[in-house]
């Protein structure tokens, strides 16, 4: 009888008490662990029926294997969701630990070795990483399953005895209902040389020495074990099938068609740095330095298989930096897949290996020849090192969440969901912005319903599928994709029963308030509410895919039972093993020990030239990075760093590039800075940045900065010179001059009307009462035109708020064809005023949007552009246009202090200057701009946004290119079909205003002769980022 | 297998336990009806019977139809006596009531009952008043729906009476309206000033809550512009407020607050300036900075496609006459100034200053703009990027434009 395993019992409570006690810190920061918790609430929720409507308009959760879920699922009805979802993550870790234990034993048939491979198995930089940074529970549950399986299925191949079958089977059956990828590509990757190991082994037991193994008996082991493999693999392939059926149905009816999403695994790790770190440093971390002592041991005879193994995952895990993954894998796979894992599998797999050579170090005949080649005090030496080595591993891989967060510091939910089940909030579908992962918390605990969701594979809406983005959330990390699918939900809400928007990022603030969303408030967490006007509440009944009874009877029943039936099958044995209350015949893989007397000095010494190369490399990279990074060692480099540091607000680090001879102090520098506002200091984040001399001496250098800003409304492009000088072997910048400009007054005053609206004066929780419903302001079109420009089908047109009440405008235009055929509808973006007081009058115009990239011939674009248009494919000429106006009483952003202090005109451009007179400050200013033709009909709406705010008293100067519209066609301008409110328009204009004076607007227009116009018209529109 | 026998024997069991039920055969044919019951008028919720007489004991069914359904009801036997008792959810509902006596198939007798609401049992009373906001001037109006019913929900009878009354300043209106088509209504024209209409109904005893709608102003009629400013100098710093008069509808209301006022300035080169005000109290104002070269403005205030102000104009007189410059010893530090206004004081800081370099040939070099500071401007022609030679600059400050040659060292 063997003695109880220390190292085991080590690994346990070490493993235990470290992971147990820090995934509290960690697991809630990950990228997963939440999407989990959520799919878990799903199932505390509504067990049996797959459909969820919260996330992406509706859909099935049967589109990822649920025992994890259900599990957290089932332990909430105990302690609520979090207490599940650590519970789980606990038995993860233990089932994890023992897994590594039993596979470590299997390989190595020696308790001591597979008891350093658990050791070993709980610090390793890949398990650290999987769990407390990326948070896949389902991933290590069913990976340390199929680890605890693959003894049984060893035992079963070799000895042919139906037991360990069902042992086999039944944790294979828990391995598919926790993760499908799993057991498909550990089939492959661990089975397949798990049987190669059988087959050898059977071999040896004929020859009794492995090296007497050659081909035939090889064959002839195999023939003899030929229909225990096919068994298992029919059974296993069946138990696949089987117990998540629902989930293969399902892909079978919604295959992923959707562009692939960017994962950093597919990077090249040399050109990606951050993802070669996270992908491939991290979680091979120790292991790199004994890289040829794994090969060796792998590529022995009795592991060959698993040395094949070993080594396509190797490969498979670097991702794009060989063309060799892609070619494997071909281009679905590959861009399908994540790599990661394979990186995972191999290093998991090396585990055994690993523990082995600690065995061998510690206490075996690798610490006797260490000792005696180099002496005692090198074997402490290395010892020493790869004891720092691993802790350094660990310290790193924990810390990255902290120092380099993946996400957004943790929100409060309470208020946001305080707010969705306040006053009927919830009948309406809401989006988060900027939330990150968190966003699938806020889900988990509210029943309302939100147009995003966070498991891309589930994705429904065109907008969404055709788009290489994860979530409309973190859009802006998305270039213009995410741009631009968030921008199609920000201008037609109502298509989505869309009315709230949860904001914690500043950055989308510009692009809500000019699709003509409105500030509601901020919530006590700090979190921004945004809320449009005139959107319909969600239909009482919604569509939604339904699957068969028995479906979604398998799915409710079978995880668990799976479980369950493991349990009780495996219980057993376990129980036997630990009590020993029964003598068990010893496991006959344990018959293959290998006994560590002579370490190769060979291996020795091939292992210390790699390590010294792999040193040799680190340093290379640690030297190349100090390098790059030294930011004053030339002229391009201290811009470079500068406009870095500008972009990260990191205004001490910027100043610190600055000339000390320009004499400007950090006081007066950081003050500088703080009174510069707009889009680009405020809302901009740096694209790219080029760089060349105008002019460079030794000493001094003009430098042109051509730089790309990428802002939620456009993508700025802006060129910067700076005078560089050289001072001691540094390179300074030289600061720009201070607009000097002095307002008049030191105090002054500001009267304006506000208003409020009680909303519903009554307390109530039935529906508004009809008395405290505003009537809805009154619009008038005054002049709406479908034009074809630049081969482009837009509506444009002025329409005035002739209400004495301020109102909100909402228009949508939709195309017909002769044959009265509609073919496109949208909503004026941001070519319009979308607030308008009492008689103003604010140009629009609508261009009708296509879902980007809908085609698949269609090529991406390789950088940013938000403004980046799609048009629509028409398949018929459009000749009638329908234009369906709203208004709704306003109270908020209508500030209208903007003025135009200076006009000059050249034949292409205008130059100018506004003044902000009013008592808030301008963000971004934006120009509307209308063009009349000679009879002084308007014929094409153009605007711009200005990268520099307005501060209140000061002027700022714009320039602005006139349009070339040479080749624009009015199509019709007939306005029969505008309404407002639902009723005509030339009602409206007969009520309203029977006697309007048309010479008023011919009066307002500036006279400017180009191509294609005579007048122009400017309007000034005002986004305040802060109001007061 | 002895299960199955089981199940058999107790599946046999099962389908033996039914038995058919015919029904005795009648002959119906030779039945014949009375009604007893002569009363044909109800009024709602009265308890209502109806009697027949037979010569043959039957059990004809009584079948109810009205304007919310139908229903058949068994009768109360007394030997050759059919009593039917009306449920309650049909003698509330007020209108014809219909029954057919139906005995076998075939109607024996028919006829129709009414039933008329209650009138004094305290009615209920729904009132509906919209828009709830109008324009001034008798041509805009709301419109007041009352719905009047009994305590049942019907509503009372063509004809009734509904009083009505609405108070606008000092002056409370009262008007009678009558049912008709189930609702009694009635528009109610704004007046000519702008306030507020509070309006009430009244059915027999029962009132209704207080309802109001609000009279807004009318379209704007013209109106006139003023300005003020401190000086007259075209100094590029100080404000110049323009001023609407008050602007009125039509009937003399002030327009609303927050009505926009288009002020346009055209300048001595004809482009539209634009400055905005928002009304209140029919007052808008709206500002511009002073131009910094000499000007003259013409303002017109809009309100768009309603009223305008007749143009007024606004001279600016030049604060800054002259300024000199002066070249460093390599002639490479340009300093334009002292500045000086209209006072010889120093120009307030801020002022816009433009220099144009151009080779000798007149090739543009590059534009550079700074701001006054003390009444000073400097501009630095850097010996790294300037080459020793010969340029032509032009210098530009409040409209004052100067040449000069300069050589740089």
């Amino acid at each position: 009888m063997k003695r109880t395993n220390i190292l085991l019992i080590l690994a346990l409570i070490v493993g235990v008490a470290f992971h147990g006690s820090s995934i509290f810190f960690t697991l809630e920061n990950t990228y997963d662990a939440l999407i989990h918790l959520f799919f878990a609430d799903h199932y505390a929720n509504s067990w049996f029926e797959p459909w969820d409507y919260r996330w992406y308009t509706g859909f099935t959760v049967q589109a990822y294997p649920p025992l994890v879920h259900q599990l957290i699922g089932l332990l909430s009805y105990i302690g609520g969701l979090k207490f599940g979802m650590f519970t789980v993550a606990l038995l993860a870790i233990i089932l994890f630990i023992t897994g590594a234990y039993r596979f470590g034993l299997l390989i190595t048939a020696n308790r001591r070795v597979a008891g350093y491979t658990a050791l070993l198995a709980v610090f390793s930089s890949t398990f650290i990483e999987t769990l407390h940074i990326f948070g896949q529970l389902p991933s290590i549950m069913g990976l340390s399953i199929l680890l605890h399986s693959i003894p049984e299925i060893y035992l079963w191949i070799k000895e042919g005895k139906i037991r360990y079958l069902v042992t086999s089977l039944s944790l294979i059956a828990v391995t598919v209902t926790s993760h499908h990828v799993t057991p498909i590509f550990g089939m492959v990757f661990f089975i397949f040389p798990l049987i190669g190991m059988v087959i050898m082994d059977t071999a040896k037991d004929k020859v009794k020495d492995t090296k007497a193994i050659h081909l035939k008996t090889f064959i002839w082991a195999f023939k003899k074990l030929f229909w225990r493999i096919v068994i298992f693999g029919f059974s296993s392939l069946l138990l696949i099938i089987f117990c998540i059926l629902p989930y293969w149905v399902n892909s079978k009816k919604n295959p992923i068609t959707q562009v692939p999403i960017p994962h950093g695994s597919r990077d090249n790790f040399l050109e990606v740095l951050s993802s070669g770190l996270v992908f491939f440093m991290i979680p091979w971390g120790i292991l790199l330095f004994i890289l040829p002592y794994i090969f060796y041991r792998y590529y022995s005879k009795r592991y060959l298989f698993f040395g094949l193994s070993f080594t396509m995952l190797t490969i498979l895990g670097t991702g794009g930096t060989t063309p060799i993954p892609l070619k494997l894998l071909g281009e679905t796979a590959f861009n399908i897949l994540t790599l990661d894992r394979f990186t995972l599998w191999a290093t998991i797999m090396a585990l055994p290996i690993f523990g082995e050579f600690a065995y061998r170090m510690i206490e075996g005949d690798l610490k006797n020849n260490i000792q005696k080649r180099f002496g005692a005090v090198y074997h402490r030496i290395v010892g020493g090192f790869f004891m720092v080595g691993i802790l350094f591993m660990v310290i790193f891989t924990m810390s990255l969440g902290y120092f380099r967060p993946s996400q957004p510091a943790k929100i409060k939910m309470l208020p946001i969901v305080n707010f969705l089940n306040q006053d009927q909030h919830d009948h309406w579908r809401y989006l988060t912005l900027g939330f990150g992962d968190q966003m699938a918390w806020l889900s988990a605990q509210t029943k309302a319903m939100t147009v995003d969701g966070n498991y891309h594979s589930a994705r429904r809406l065109p907008e969404l599928t055709t788009r290489a983005i994860e979530r409309l959330e973190n859009s802006k990390f998305r270039g213009v994709e995410g741009i631009g699918s968030l921008q199609q939900f920000l201008t037609v809400p109502e298509k989505y029963n869309l009315k709230y928007i949860f904001s914690n990022d500043k950055f989308y603030d510009p692009i809500l308030y000019f699709s003509g969303w409105q500030r509601l408030q901020q919530l006590e967490n700090g979190i921004m509410v945004w809320e449009k006007l005139n959107v319909p509440p969600i239909p009482a009944i919604i569509p939604k895919e339904d699957v068969p009874t028995f479906l979604k009877i398998m799915w409710s029943t079978i995880p668990v039972l799976t479980i369950l039936l493991a349990f009780i099958i495996n219980i057993q044995m376990v129980w036997y093993r630990t009590l020993k209350s029964k003598k068990l015949a010893l496991p006959s893989y344990l018959k293959y020990k290998i006994e560590y007397t002579k370490f190769s000095s060979g291996l020795v010494t091939i292992n210390h030239f790699w390590a010294f190369i792999v040193m040799v490399c680190l340093s290379y990279g640690g030297y190349l990075f100090y390098v790059e990074n030294s930011t004053q060692l030339s002229a391009k480099n201290v811009v470079t760093a500068y406009y870095d540091a500008v972009d990260f607000k990191e205004f001490e680090r910027a100043y610190s590039y600055i000339n000390p001879d320009d004499g400007v102090s950090l006081s007066q520098y950081m003050l500088e800075i703080s009174v510069t506002d707009g889009i680009l200091s405020s809302y901009a984040k740096l694209d790219s940045i080029g760089i060349s001399y105008v002019n460079k001496t030794e000493k001094s250098a003009k430098v042109k900065v051509d730089t790309r800003w990428i802002t939620p409304l456009d993508a700025v492009e802006k060129t910067f010179y700076h005078t560089v000088k050289k001072k001691r072997n540094k390179w300074y910048l030289s600061v720009s001059k201070l607009d000097n400009d002095l307002p008049p007054d030191q105090l002054f005053t500001d009267n304006a009307t506000t208003f409020f609206n009680h909303g519903r004066r009554k307390i109530t929780t039935e529906q508004t009462h009809h008395e405290d419903v505003l009537k809805q302001p009154v619009l008038e079109v005054l002049t709406a035109k479908l034009i074809k420009y630049n081969g482009r089908y837009s509506i444009i047109g002025q329409i005035q708020n002739v209400d004495n009440v301020p109102s909100d405008v909402v228009i949508k235009g939709t195309l017909y064809n002769d044959e009265n055929k509609e073919l496109a509808n949208y909503n004026a973006k941001d070519n319009i005023k979308h607030k308008l007081m009492p008689k103003e009058i604010t140009a629009f115009k609508i261009n009708f949007e296509g879902i980007a990239w809908s085609s698949t011939k269609d090529t991406l674009p390789p950088t940013f552009n938000p403004d980046e248009f799609t048009p629509i494919n028409l398949d018929e000429i459009p000749t009638k246009f329908n234009l369906q106006c709203a208004g709704n009483v306003a109270n908020t952003d209508l500030y209208k202090k903007l003025s135009v202090q200076e006009l000059n005109f050249t034949n292409t451009t205008m130059n100018g200057t506004l003044f902000n007179s009013g008592v808030q400050e301008v963000t971004i200013p934006q120009l509307l701009i209308s063009y009349y033709d000679n009879n002084k009909k308007l014929v094409w709406v153009d605007h711009n946004f200005l990268s520099e705010g307005v501060r209140i008293q000061r002027k700022q100067h714009f320039n602005y290119n006139l349009l070339n519209l040479s080749n624009l066609k009015v199509i019709s301008d007939d306005m029969t079909n505008c309404f407002v409110n639902g009723s005509p328009n030339i009602e409206i204009a007969k009520k309203m205003f029977p006697d309007r004076k048309h010479n008023h607007m011919f009066e307002q227009l500036q006279e400017q002769k180009g191509d294609g116009y005579n007048f122009i018209r400017l309007e000034v529109n005002s986004y305040i980022g802060n109001p007061k | 297998m002895k299960n199955y026998i089981y199940i058999i024997l107790l599946f046999l069991f099962c389908i033996s336990c039914g038995k058919k039920e015919t029904p005795k055969k009648q002959n119906t044919k030779n039945v014949a009806f009375t009604l007893i019951t002569s009363k044909k008028n109800y009024t709602v919720s009265d308890s209502i019977s109806l009697e027949f007489s037979t010569n043959q004991q039957n059990n004809a069914i009584l079948v109810l139809k009205n304007a919310y359904g139908i229903t058949a009801i068994k009768p109360k036997l007394n030997s050759t006596k059919l009593t039917y008792k009306i449920p309650s959810n049909f003698t509330k509902i007020v209108g014809n009531l219909k029954w057919l006596l139906v005995l076998d198939n075939s109607t024996k007798l028919q006829g129709t009952l009414n039933i008329t609401p209650e009138t004094n049992n305290y009615p209920k009373l729904e009132t509906y008043l919209g828009p709830r906001s109008i324009v001034a001037g008798g041509k805009d109006f709301s419109m007041l729906v009352n719905a009047p019913t009994d305590r049942f929900d019907n509503p009372l009878q063509t004809g009734t009476k509904v009083a009505i009354k609405h108070q606008f300043k000092k002056e409370v209106i009262t008007d009678t309206l009558r049912v008709k088509n189930l609702v009694a209504w009635t528009n109610i024209f704004s007046p000519q000033k702008t306030g507020r209409i509070l309006i009430t109904s009244l059915v027999d005893s029962t009132k209704s809550k207080e309802l109001t709608t609000v009279i807004l102003p009318d379209n704007a009629s013209n109106f006139t512009v003023d300005y003020s400013r401190n000086h007259k100098y075209a100094d590029g710093n100080q404000i110049i407020t323009f001023t609407t008069s008050t602007i009125k509808d039509n009937h003399g209301n002030v327009v609303s607050d927050g009505t926009l006022v288009l002020f346009t300035v055209k300048d001595s080169m004809g482009n539209l300036l634009q400055t905005n005000g928002t009304t209140i109290n029919g007052v808008a104002i709206a500002k511009l900075l002073h131009p910094s070269k000499k000007e003259s403005w013409t303002v017109t205030a809009y309100v768009t496609g309603a009223a305008k102000s007749d143009p007024i104009m606004v001279d600016f007189s030049s604060a800054i006459k002259d300024y000199k410059i002066q070249l460093s010893t390599n002639n490479r530090i340009i300093t334009i100034g002292p500045i000086e206004s209209f006072m010889q004081q120093f120009v307030p800081d801020g002022l816009t200053v433009t220099v144009c370099i151009y080779t000798k040939d007149g090739k543009l070099l590059n534009t550079i703009k700074t701001t006054s500071l003390k009444g000073i401007a400097k501009f630095n022609f850097d010996e790294n990027f300037y080459k020793e030679g010969t340029y032509n600059i032009k210098i530009e400050a409040a409209g004052i434009i100067k040449n000069k040659v300069i050589m740089l060292k």
